[in-house]
């Protein structure tokens, strides 16, 4: 623990010598008292509208009044009397307690001081909850119809916070009994919560939805349903550029999915690195580092992508801008209908996917671009590379890792993007997106499970092709990846 | 006098006393970055097989001189001629120069030996050439089995060395090194300038060295070049600047020196202190008649301590630090100067003592506007921290 050498006050600077959790401890035990002064009683007693006393003023009447439902009542603190002193007492004691910390744990270990703060912030946490029950009678809560079990939980923000700090003490109190230190890192502990609620929990769910289901008797028993229903062996006619395949149904959705996000991540790659490598250039020359031209580029990230993918369809639609356009100036006579084309159709969809997904590839490779050493690319030209040379052998190979990094932020989520494919073909095109909505929101349990079996094959594929591209950068050191 | 290849005014002709050929020479280079004039008229030649140092503070234009021969700048005027032909209108990768970069710029993509073999491969060399050369080359640099190491796995010395050989690698006819050993430890710099050294002798590679730091200058070069706000102020062999530095500033960037005003009535005589010196120096041919105000120079080991009498200089010793070999003395002369002298016996703190020195230590320069601070004699060490020269 890191000792702030205050030689002003000798006070102060026992107080910032006690570890960590016991100043977490002691913050809980000023907020219970803080608490107990302020007319906040509502803290605890949320279910009961228009009561706004403190314990304080409770304890300075004897009485409160209190309305529920419109109904007035008298309340009497008699039962509650103990209670209230010790929720007042007991923070007093802790922060005493907290104060002397560095005299006390001269003779006593700081455990036991631990020990002891945490089984007084215990009691006090059981006194305050307790005092709304024991001024409140079973009797006014039948009258009122309210249950008892109302009186524990707060439905507003600043009792939740409460709560939330008493609990924090608790805990902290718990560390020093048990002789562990607190250390900043674990301010990371929650998010390895959020990672188990939100990452481990929903793919174990997945999981058994897939390969799960109720039998008659009402426990759950394996089964391969969902995945038989995927390979169904039907075999349906697809079109590919112009040609007419048989392909079985499931196997020609996720070729269709596969084609569009190949050309997306194609299509950026292609736009992106010319544009990001003249952009890093611009940016080199000038010395600035963020780039005004860029955030042009990247502005339209920022508008909503169905807003936008309905700007499109408006754009090539039956009486869109481009055939009023074209028939404005004589050069067609009927409106040519794009987005019903199976050849042009096609074309758009993967036009308006390569704009959409053109922000992901460009940013990493341009931070990467942009950090590259000039000296480097000068010491190629210096050794004889022409500029042609000097950007295939030592400006592109530097580049992949923002490269790698942009496929994977443009080819996974291209793959199982549904909206765009979805709204310019006017729901004609069957993307894995759209057929894993169709299976989920059906009404029959064997299609629910082949829509989870189908999420879970497309992740596998998904960390296969990240494992390979993750594999192709070992060399260059992984310098800018994200993943 | 060692300065006649400067550029001191328009652009010469480059003549050379000794005879021997020039791999390149420049006239009249000038260079700006806006409205800052880096260059001014910068003219001088370099021999074949010469080490020649750009040396000064930063900011005084050597680095942009070098990146302008190497071709990674372009020169607002002038000409480059390199074995008679115009090198400016060559680019950069046809130029039979290579560079060793400040910060080594090494491609962090490859290993020591593709790092190495860049150059060849560009230059399709066959296999077994490559490995043969580079082997060579990693030899030369005592890097031997180091080839499948990646650049960043080795040391900052180590990097240093992968840098030259794979300068070296593509048998330039001139070597530019941008201070290569800025950022290595000084025990390490001592190991390597006497490496370099002897590269260059092996070798038979013109080096063209840039840096700031005048020992370096003085231990490695051939031709030292002292740059100053992008003005050539003297160019010699080391000998010839640290003893007849031209002006005061030269005189003060290199070693210690004291340096105070004088005058000059008449040949071999000069004036200062309030005493009058002979000297072995006639006076400057364009002087007026009468008293010709000079600046003076006596370096500090030059000077003998002798008891106090009114025919000397006499002061009081203010300070005395052990410096190894000698002790180094402040003297709070009584004609209001602080000597630094630089003897091999101390003498106690708040002795007086008389000095004397003989006629041909007396180094006399033009008079200079330059002021030398006393106390920041050597302004090397300041600029260790900045990664570039303008």
């Amino acid at each position: 623990m890191h000792r702030m050498h205050l030689k002003t006050s000798a006070g102060i600077t026992e107080v910032l010598e006690i570890p960590v959790h016991i100043r977490l401890t002691a913050i809980a035990a000023l907020m219970s008292l803080v608490v107990f002064f302020l007319p906040s009683l509502t803290l605890t007693l949320f279910s009961i509208p228009r009561m706004n006393l403190s314990f304080f003023q409770i304890l300075q009447s004897g009485q409160m009044r209190l309305s529920i439902h419109d109904v007035k009542y008298t309340l009497t603190f008699s039962g509650a009397l103990p209670f209230l002193l010790l929720s007042l007492l007991l923070p007093v004691l802790i922060l005493l307690l907290i104060f002397f910390y560095r005299k006390i744990t001269e003779k006593v270990p700081g455990r036991a001081v631990s020990a002891a703060v945490l089984s007084l912030l215990f009691v006090n946490l059981v006194s305050l909850v307790l005092v709304p029950t024991k001024l409140i009678s079973g009797a006014v809560l039948a009258k009122a119809s309210v249950g008892s079990s109302d009186l524990f939980f707060a439905p507003q923000a600043v009792g939740n916070l409460c709560i939330l700090l008493l609990i924090t003490g608790l805990c902290a109190a718990a560390f020093g009994t048990m002789g562990l230190k607190m250390h900043l890192r674990m301010v990371s502990y929650p998010y390895f919560l959020w990672l188990v609620v939100f990452t481990v929990l929903p793919l174990l769910l997945i999981f058994f939805a897939a390969f799960f289901t109720k039998n008659s008797s009402g426990s759950y028993v394996f089964t391969l349903g969902g995945f038989q229903t995927l390979m169904v062996p039907r075999v349906i006619e697809a079109r590919f550029y112009g040609l007419t395949l048989h392909l079985q149904e499931y196997f020609s959705v996720f070729l269709r999915s596969l084609d569009y996000a190949v050309w997306t991540t194609f299509g950026c790659l292609l736009v992106a690195y010319p544009l990001a490598y003249a952009l890093a250039n611009r940016a080199r020359r000038t010395h600035t580092s963020s780039s005004l031209l860029l955030m042009f580029f990247v502005l339209p990230m920022w508008i909503n992508t169905m807003l936008r993918t309905y700007a499109w369809r408006a754009f090539f639609g039956q009486s869109g801008v481009l055939n009023n356009i074209l028939i404005s100036f004589h050069w067609i006579a009927a409106p040519i209908l794009f987005l019903k084309l199976d050849f042009l159709s096609d074309f758009i969809i993967k036009l308006v996917l390569v704009n959409d997904f053109l922000p992901f590839m460009l940013l990493p490779i341009y931070s990467v671009l942009v950090k590259l050493d000039e000296n480097v690319t000068q010491a190629a030209h210096d050794l004889g590379a022409n500029s042609r040379q000097a950007f295939s052998r030592v400006v592109f190979p530097l580049s992949m890792p923002g490269v790698i990094s942009g496929i994977q932020m443009v080819f996974m989520p291209a793959l199982t993007f549904y909206m765009i494919p979805e709204i310019i073909s006017e729901g004609s095109v069957t993307t894995i997106g759209t057929t894993v909505q169709t299976f989920i929101l059906s009404e029959s349990v064997v299609q629910q499970q082949a829509g989870n079996v189908l999420s879970l094959l497309l992740l596998i594929f998904v960390l296969i092709t990240m494992g390979i591209l993750r594999n192709s950068d070992k060399d260059t050191g992984g310098g800018g990846m994200i993943l | 006098m060692a300065d006649f290849r400067s550029s001191a005014g328009k652009p010469q002709l480059l003549e050379d006393s000794t005879g021997s050929a020039h791999i390149i020479e420049l006239k009249g280079i000038n260079k700006s970055f806006g409205d800052l004039q880096v260059l001014h008229n910068i003219t001088f030649y370099i021999r074949n097989n010469e080490f020649l140092t750009l040396l000064g503070p930063s900011g005084c234009g050597k680095s942009t001189t070098l990146r302008i021969l190497a071709g990674f700048e372009s020169a607002d005027s002038g000409i480059v001629n390199f074995e008679g032909h115009d090198l400016l209108s060559v680019p950069a990768h046809k130029r039979q120069l290579n560079t060793v970069f400040q910060r080594y710029a090494l491609f962090p993509h490859l290993n020591v030996y593709d790092n190495v073999a860049f150059g060849l491969r560009l230059k399709k060399v066959s296999k077994e050439e490559i490995r043969t050369r580079v082997d060579e080359a990693l030899e030369t640099v005592g890097l031997s089995g180091f080839g499948n190491r990646w650049v960043d796995q080795i040391s900052g010395g180590q990097m240093q060395r992968v840098a030259i050989a794979r300068a070296i690698i593509n048998r330039p006819r001139v070597l530019l090194l941008d201070e290569p050993l800025g950022a290595l430890d000084l025990k390490m710099r001592k190991e390597m300038q006497m490496e370099l050294k002897e590269m260059q002798r092996e070798l038979g590679i013109t080096f063209v060295y840039v840096t700031h730091d005048q020992e370096e200058a003085l231990t490695m070069s051939d031709t030292i070049i002292v740059m100053k706000d992008g003005v050539i102020q003297q160019i010699g062999t080391p000998t010839d600047i640290y003893n007849e530095p031209r002006n005061a500033y030269v005189a003060d960037f290199i070693g210690e020196s004291n340096i105070l005003p004088g005058a000059m009535s008449r040949d071999y005589e000069v004036t200062f202190a309030g005493k009058i010196f002979a000297c072995v120096d006639p006076r400057f041919p364009e002087a007026p008649e009468g008293s010709d105000p000079v600046d003076v120079v006596i370096r500090p080991e030059d000077i003998y301590v002798k008891e106090e009498s009114p025919d000397r200089i006499n002061g009081m010793v203010t300070s005395l630090v052990f410096k190894g070999v000698h002790y180094e003395m402040l003297v709070d002369g009584d004609d209001g100067f602080t000597w630094m002298i630089q003897d091999v016996d101390p003498v106690k703190v708040g002795k007086r003592i008389g000095m004397t020195f003989d006629p041909d230590d007396i180094q006399i320069m033009r008079k200079s506007d330059f002021s030398p601070d006393r106390r920041k004699t050597q302004p090397s060490e300041e600029d260790t921290v900045l990664p570039e020269d303008i």
